[in-house]
């Protein structure tokens, strides 16, 4: 059985927030649910209801160094929630020959570097169960 | 007076034995295969050391892979770019091998070798941009990992001190698995050209190394570098780290050389368990097509999934042959195929 996957959350990074909600918010009339620090990376955010799907922009912070200090630099990231069988999507992307990274919490995600050769610029695919939304 | 350069370590013999004995495993393994089945064992690896020479991402990235990890797809244009131009840079260093085995050379590397290799991996700017492949370096360079200061010596001398560590690493006795690795860790530290070190100096100890294999060729040590990628920097970075500011005579060999003999016996390892998992899903294929093309191709899919017709090359089929065999595999349900994934293995 394939998955059933449903967009979640489609995270950009963007260099001034506050261009993006002119087109987003102003011009295509996208509601904007919450702006503000982010909870867990160096950076502003703002999350937009965009139906069944949230759009959160991403600003960073540049005088705070690193937007993810720790790890690589936070990209874009879009949010598959895949019904209650993570892992057979995962073996199905392995098959098709893309590396999935699983963490120790058990969350899982394609790597930017390997999202370019799909859509031709760095984007971390994250794939998440039922229970991992909201 | 000569360049100084890092100290060539000394290595227990146990050691060393433990790698020629790994090495020698996998020669004994490989002779006892059939033709069916060495063929396939070195399409499937060939993918393997290419995609690891370039460093590719494996599709599972950590030594609790599967024994046979799926083939890499949707690569960036760069890396598809890196991925061919190191085919042909392997297929350069086969031949030397090869003419080592015949007697035509003394030794697979050649004061020259370092350059062509880089000329060939760097030579069609799979980066996109110039990289003067094939020529030192005339600028600073460094190494891009934040956890790591070291700096490479000045342009000027890179020329220098790369030829005399050929000069060392082809003359002065020791186990080529020392040699190999040492000569790979000075490319490091020296750094000599623009883009392109780290994939010139692994395909440096690939031939060396290879060159005294039992059966030409070093299968699993590259591989194992990519599946162990982080203990790799690791040990490249505690390597270079006491020569700071480019004095590559103060670079300790040891770390990286050990983490070396220990990946060419996990490497060995791995491979053999390869051999035998296709040498099984070989004589599931033989049972139910026959000792055919057929078989060797539905074996070749069920290792490499998503199989595109450039993929077959690999198999050392002619091309008729291997486009018969496909054909009569998906008109015979066993394979499906399609525009965007290739031939795969029929579900049940």
């Amino acid at each position: 059985m394939p998955p059933e996957p449903n967009l979640v959350n489609i995270e950009l990074l963007v260099p001034r927030i506050s261009d993006a909600l002119a087109v987003f918010v102003d011009v295509l009339g996208f509601e904007l649910a919450h702006r503000g620090p982010a909870p867990d990376v160096a950076a502003e955010i703002a999350v937009l209801d965009a139906g069944s799907v949230v759009l959160t922009l991403i600003e960073p912070v540049e005088a705070a160094g690193p937007v993810v200090p720790d790890v690589t630099p936070r990209l874009s990231q879009i949010h598959v929630q895949l019904g209650d069988d993570r892992s057979a999507a995962c073996e199905a992307l392995m098959a098709a020959g893309l590396p999935v990274e699983v963490l120790d919490d058990g969350s899982s995600f394609v790597a930017p570097g390997a999202m370019v050769g799909v859509v031709g610029f760095p984007m971390a695919l994250v794939l998440r169960d039922e229970a991992d939304a909201g | 007076m000569k360049p100084l350069l890092p100290p060539l370590p000394s290595v227990e013999p146990e050691v060393v034995e433990r790698c020629v004995r790994a090495m020698d495993d996998v020669a004994a393994a490989l002779s006892a295969a059939d033709e069916p089945a060495r063929a396939l064992f070195t399409a499937v690896q060939h993918r393997h050391v290419v995609e690891a020479l370039t460093t590719v991402i494996p599709v599972a990235s950590t030594t609790a892979a599967p024994v046979i990890t799926p083939r890499r797809r949707f690569l960036s244009g760069a890396l598809s770019g890196r991925t061919a131009a190191v085919r042909n840079a392997l297929r350069h260093l086969d031949t030397r091998v090869a003419m080592v085995g015949l007697g035509a050379l003394d030794h697979v590397v050649a004061r020259e070798t370092p350059y062509v290799l880089n000329a060939l991996v760097e030579g069609q700017s799979p980066g996109g941009h110039e990289t003067n492949a094939g020529s030192i370096r005339v600028t600073s360079s460094s190494f891009k990992d934040a956890d790591n200061d070291y700096t490479p010596p000045e342009a000027a001398r890179c020329g220098e001190l790369l030829d005399a560590a050929v000069e060392v690493a082809t003359t002065v006795p020791a186990p080529p698995v020392v040699t190999a690795g040492w000569l790979t860790l000075s490319m490091f530290a020296i750094h000599p050209f623009v883009d392109g070190n780290g994939r010139t100096a692994r395909l440096l100890f690939h031939g060396i190394h290879s060159s005294a294999a039992g059966n030409g060729i070093d299968w699993g040590t590259i591989e194992t570098w990519g599946l162990e990628r982080h203990a790799y920097l690791s040990a490249i970075h505690r390597s270079v780290r006491p020569a700071g500011d480019g004095r590559v005579e103060l670079v300790d060999p040891l770390p990286f050389i050990g983490f070396v003999t220990a990946s060419v016996v996990a490497g060995a390892e791995r491979v053999t368990r390869r051999l035998a998992a296709l040498n099984e899903q070989l004589d599931r294929s033989q049972r139910t097509l026959g000792n055919s093309d057929e078989a060797l191709v539905h074996a070749f899919v069920w290792s490499e999934r998503n199989v595109r017709h450039a993929d077959l090359v690999e198999l050392a089929l002619p091309d008729d042959r291997a486009r018969a065999a496909c054909n009569r595999l998906v008109a015979g349900g066993h394979l499906t195929w399609s525009e965007r994934h290739g031939l795969n293995l029929r579900r049940a």
